[in-house]
Formats: C-alpha cells, structure tokens, sequence
C-alpha cells in the first residue's frame, strides 16, 4: 500500500475538545461556554470564551447583576460543569438555593410563533413592497447552546447536590492580618490561593497531563460584588491608592490563561468614587459589560423605555487570537427580564443614515424626550 | 410602605435610619424598636451617642424586659479602664457576641444607636463588614436577627454614607418637613430578597406613645399646572381638517377605494395571467413562397 504521500495535508482541527456545554467560536475558533442568558452569549460574540475573565459592572442596587451571577452558575450545573462560587455578603448557600431551574424548550418560540403568523395574514394595501421583507427580529434566535431559565422554580436540590462546587464564603475563611508590606489584600490573596489550588488539585490546568483529553470539564468560577467594602476594599487608608484588585485580576487572569476555565465577576463599580479606578479594573478583565437599570432613575417612567428594565452597556469585548474582535449589530442595548426569559435586545433601530432619507435634526430629541404633543391621556403624570 | 416596615409584613433583615441636623431620626428609630419589641424575644441596643441613661428612662415604660442596653459610649478609648464598655479598637462583632448571650432559638433585635463613632474612627469598610455579620444569625447564634442602625448623615461624606447604605435591606431617609404641615418626610428604598427595589416618599408623625401615625404617600408634583389652564383636557381631534373617527360604514367604503398603485389581490392576478390571458390572436396564412418546413431538427415542435 504504497500510497503516493504529499506534504500537503488539509488543515483538520484537531485541537477541539468534545466538552458538553461548549463550542468553538465562529470567529477564532476559541472553545466557548454560554453565560447561561442566549442573548447575552450572542451579543458577546456568541459565548464567554474559556479562559477569560468578564467583569458585569452592577447597577446600583446589584439585583441585576446577581441575577446574571445566578443563570452563569446556574447553566454550569446544567450543563455538567464544575463551579467555584465566591462571596462575601450573600452565603453561597443561599445563592445555591435561589439557583432557577432550567426549562428544557424555549418559551419564547412559542409566544412569538403566534402572532407573526396573525401578522402575515393581513396583507399591506400600500406599502406592500415591504410584505416580502424578512421581520425585524430584536432578540437573535438561539441554536441549542445555552438554556432559559424560569425564575419562579428553583433547581432541583438533587442536582445541585451532585455537582461539584466549591464555595468561598469570605467570612467563613481564615484571613490572615494585612501587613504592610504584603502585595494585595489578604482577602483577594487567600481567593487567589484557593482559586489556584482548585485548578491545579482538580486538573483544571491545561498543562496537567493526569487527566484523559475525554474527560476534561470546565470550571466556572463566579466572584459576587468584588471590590465591595465587605472584601476589604478600602481597608488601608483611604487616601492612598489601594492596586489590590487590579493586581488580583491580573493574577486572577493569568490563571485563566492556562485553565479551562472561565469567570464571571461582578463588581460595584458605583461605589468607586474615582472613575480612573474602575477604568484599571476593566483593563484587567476581558470582556466588561455594564448594567443600568432604570429603578429609581427618571428613565422608569419614560415611555420610550416602558417595555425595559435597563440599559446593557458592551463596554469592551475580546481580541482573542486575531487583530479584530466581534463586533455586534448595535450597540444600543436594552434588558428586560421576564420570568422565563432574561433578554438584551436591539434597544431601537439605528438612525436612518442614508442620503436618501432627510430628516429635521430635531427628530433625534423628540425619540429621547418625548415632548407632549396634545394626544396624552388627562391622568398621565408625564403630561407636563 | 413605612407601615408594612413596622408592622413586619414587609420583611427586613437590616433597617437604616439616616438623619441629619435638620430632622432627628431618633424618634423614629424609637418608634421602630417600640414596634419591633412586639414580635422579638430581645432587643439589644448598643448605645454610641453619649446620652444612655436620658434613653433608657424615654424607652422603660414602652417595651417589655426583654430589653437590655449595652454602654459604648462612657470609655470609647479606654481611658478610664472601664470594664464591660466598648472600645472603639475592639472587634465589635466579638462583643456583640459577647454581649448577647443565651439567645438559642430566639429572635434578636440588635440596634445600633448611632454609627457615626464607628465609622469616625475606624476606616468604613469595617462598618459594613460589622452590620453584614451582625445580619449573619449564625454569628450571634439565634434564630433570626434584625438590625437597625441609626446614622446621622451630615457628619459623614456622601460616599461613606453610600456604602454603609449598600448593606442595608431598607434605608429610611428622616426629612424635614415641609412648610405647609407639621408632619415629617421620610424616603423610603427598601431592596426585597428577590431582588426587587421598591422606592416611596412618605410622610408621618409620631405621637408621645411613639406610635408611628398618620402615614401618608406623599405624591411628588412633577411641575404645578400653568394658571388658568382648565382641568378638561382639549380634544386633539378637533377642528382637523380631516376625520379621525370613521364609522365602521365608513371604513369599510375606504377598504373599497382602489387607489393608484395599489397591489391588491386582483392586479397581481392580473399580472400572473397576462401570458394566457385572450386579448388578441395571430392568423398565419401559407402562401406558395413560404418555405414549410415539414422535419423538426431539433425536435421541439408539436408537428
């Protein structure tokens, strides 16, 4: 069998592991993982990439922010994957508890079949050039990666006690006193340690060689509220600079690097009084997205924010393996959380920008402040 | 929402009053403990400002004797060696488990009169670390443990004031009131368990009993309607040059209308028919120069 032999072979990938819960990127063919929201993986680029870190910038009472926390952990346990919960405020048993459960078929395929099918029925009289046009779909459709989550069940408590979690609660850990002379917070430092001796104890580390390629999993690590003054933060003199966390992330993320795994922080950035702070914290992780939510701002009552619940800022998205990275349709983003279904969607169409269209430059200012014009209702309190 | 706050239908693991010079919170802090008392087994009540003995004699006649008051305020440096007082370089969280004892399956109020000294002389994470393990009931060890702190907002920066808020469940705003009545302001923001923030502005007052009465939502007045302006809202539809409200005769008449353009079921049939459709026909007669063709080369006429 003397076959004629050419150095020339067609590039396979063999490099991609078979891991339940992940798939590679379109992009860069990076191992992805979901955070457990679909519509969040798809503006991110299709999912978290394993060995990042993503910081979620809290909104300002952190329900939010907690939230994703959950349905990031929660997915791992879905999906089989082993977790490291750390917290310093809440216990992790009580996240634990609150974990919502899974729903197996997607709740919103069926709400949104119904009426488009109502909608095709009545056809244009005028502008029938548009019938043909494909709908405008604000949520992207999700492929079988990831799941919905119904937060009015909470995951069954026989799985959560079969999956492999480890938990730091912060209070329940023997913190050494801060010297003068250490390099970061003995807070961060004892995490950092136990985060580093999880990977390599449970042959997280891509470099271990005792664990068959078949049966790698992932490890989802999910820090709540660092930087809180509960971990410490702030603890030496206020005036002077504190680079503990940003030196934690860094080490945080260089762990990562050689890891399957992935973490999810959520940080206060509100507290922070000096924005250059937050701006270092950002620089350390990989992707950084930021919460507003419209409770207690003005924007609850504006109507042109009525069916959301708060701004998605995409603050910073990864370059990982390439010059470029994924950039999304819009940067415009919104939040609405319904019971089954937590979405970011499309907050409004971008602007017309072609030549073709002429518009009055007052248009922009009537969508963002909507002036009344005559047609409120008498009970409105909006009606100025 | 103040009310459900007191009367406990509203469930709050941690309650913080902040006051300034203007408004004394401590009335209300009273009322709350008075309130409160009812449906705990103790109450303990850390006293920071120096002025315990004027607020034990106020508190006696109200609550029942499960109460008990714990001095940090006559030695805060330990100047004078006094023994069972607190000392501000303490860890506060070991003398409260010190100081509350015998409390297995009980339910605890912990009060803490004023977190100003504390949070004046250590740094202010560790006040919130403190309240956060107070909240914990397997510190102390009971069944369950509500915390109320008093903090007068005026002798601290605003961002000191917004972290020690971040640890509380319900923060209550003391305000002072407004010109047109006697009564006090509070704003209320209360973070349920679920995650749910609930916001309100409440107006109330509280009697010689320290009873919490009169309460009242107070409706913020986005702007004051300009004089004159008459309460029957004007008709938008009225002297329009055309008509907005059609019958359903009407509308019917409409959908009838073909206007220019129009791409309705009828021409696009029109459209698709045209090929067949019989609008002329072509005679063809052979004359003798004709070249008839009798073969098909190519096969593809129907001879």
């Amino acid at each position: 069998m003397a076959a004629p032999t050419t150095s020339f072979r067609k590039k396979v990938s063999t490099k991609i592991l078979q891991i339940p819960g992940t798939r590679p990127s379109l992009h860069n063919n990076q191992l992805l993982i979901s955070s457990g929201v679909p519509s969040f993986d798809s503006v991110i680029g299709g999912g978290i990439a394993v060995g990042t870190a993503i910081l979620v910038e809290e909104d300002t009472y952190g329900s939010y922010g907690k939230l994703l926390l959950k349905y990031f952990i929660a997915e791992g346990i879905v999906c089989g994957h082993s977790s490291f919960l750390a917290t310093a405020d809440t216990k992790p048993d009580q996240i634990v508890k609150e974990l919502p459960s899974a729903i197996v078929d997607d709740p919103g395929a069926v709400q949104d079949a119904q009426p488009s099918s109502s909608e095709a029925d009545d056809s244009m009289k005028i502008a029938w050039r548009y019938q043909n046009m494909s709908k405008v779909q604000a949520a992207p459709v999700s492929t079988k990666f990831g799941h919905y989550f119904d937060l009015t069940k909470v995951m069954n408590p026989e799985v959560l006690a079969k999956t492999d979690m480890r938990q730091f609660y912060l209070p329940d850990e023997e913190i050494p006193d801060r010297h003068s002379n250490s390099i970061m917070n003995p807070a961060y430092q004892k995490l950092l340690q136990d985060i580093k001796s999880h990977i390599i104890n449970k042959n997280f580390s891509t470099s271990s060689s005792k664990q068959p390629q078949q049966q790698r999993n992932i490890l989802r690590i999910a820090i709540h509220s660092l930087g809180s003054p509960l971990w410490g933060e702030g603890e030496v003199n206020p005036d002077s600079y504190d680079p503990s966390l940003p030196r934690f992330l860094y080490g945080l993320r260089a762990l990562l690097r050689s890891a399957f795994a992935s973490c999810l922080i959520t940080v206060p950035t509100y507290i922070f009084n000096d924005t250059a702070f937050t701006r270092r914290i950002e620089n350390m992780c990989d992707t950084v997205v930021q919460l507003e939510s419209f409770v207690g701002s003005e924007r609850e009552t504006n109507p042109v924010y009525k069916d959301y619940h708060g701004l998605f800022h995409i603050l910073k998205i990864p370059r990982l393996n390439s010059l470029t990275c994924h950039m999304p349709d819009s940067l415009d983003l919104a939040f609405k959380l319904r019971r089954k279904k937590f979405t970011i969607e499309k907050l409004h169409l971008p602007p017309e920008l072609s030549d073709t269209a002429s518009r009055p430059q007052e248009d922009k200012d009537v969508v963002v402040k909507p002036k009344t014009v005559g047609c409120s209702t008498g009970s409105s309190k909006l009606d100025f | 929402m103040l009310e459900n706050i007191v009367s406990g239908r509203e469930q709050s693991g941690s309650i913080l009053i902040k006051d300034s010079v203007q408004q004394y919170g401590r009335g209300l802090l009273k009322a709350l403990i008075i309130q409160v008392s009812n449906r705990v087994d103790q109450v303990h009540i850390f006293s920071f400002d120096p002025n315990a003995d004027e607020k034990s004699q106020d508190l006696s006649g109200h609550l029942q004797a499960n109460v008990q008051y714990h001095d940090c305020s006559s030695d805060p440096l330990g100047w004078e060696g006094t023994p069972d007082c607190y000392k501000l370089q303490q860890d506060f969280v070991l003398y409260a488990k010190e100081s509350v004892k015998r409390v297995k399956d009980k339910k605890v109020l912990i009060v803490l009169d004023s977190l100003s000294p504390l949070l004046l002389h250590r740094v202010t994470p560790y006040t919130c670390q403190v309240v956060s393990r107070l909240k914990d009931q397997d510190v102390i060890g009971a069944e369950s443990v509500q915390v109320m702190a008093l903090l007068h907002e005026d002798l601290h920066d605003e961002p000191t004031s917004r972290l020690v808020e971040m640890v509380f469940s319900t923060v209550v705003t003391v305000l002072p009131p407004d010109r047109t009545n006697c009564y006090a302001v509070c704003d209320i923001l209360h973070k349920k368990q679920s995650g749910k923030v609930m916001k309100s502005k409440e107006r109330f007052s509280i009697s010689p009993n320290f009873e919490i009465q009169d309460v009242e939502a107070v409706i913020i007045l986005t702007k004051r309607k300009p004089e004159g302006a008459s309460d029957t809202q004007a008709d938008p539809a009225a002297n329009l040059t055309f008509n907005l409200s059609l019958t359903d005769a009407e509308k019917e008449a409409r959908s009838q209308l073909k206007l220019p353009y129009m791409h309705d079921d009828e021409t696009k049939h029109g459209i698709l028919q045209k090929g067949t459709a019989v609008h002329s026909k072509i005679f063809y007669q052979p004359d003798e120069a004709d070249d008839f063709d009798e073969e098909d080369p190519d096969d593809d006429l129907d001879i």
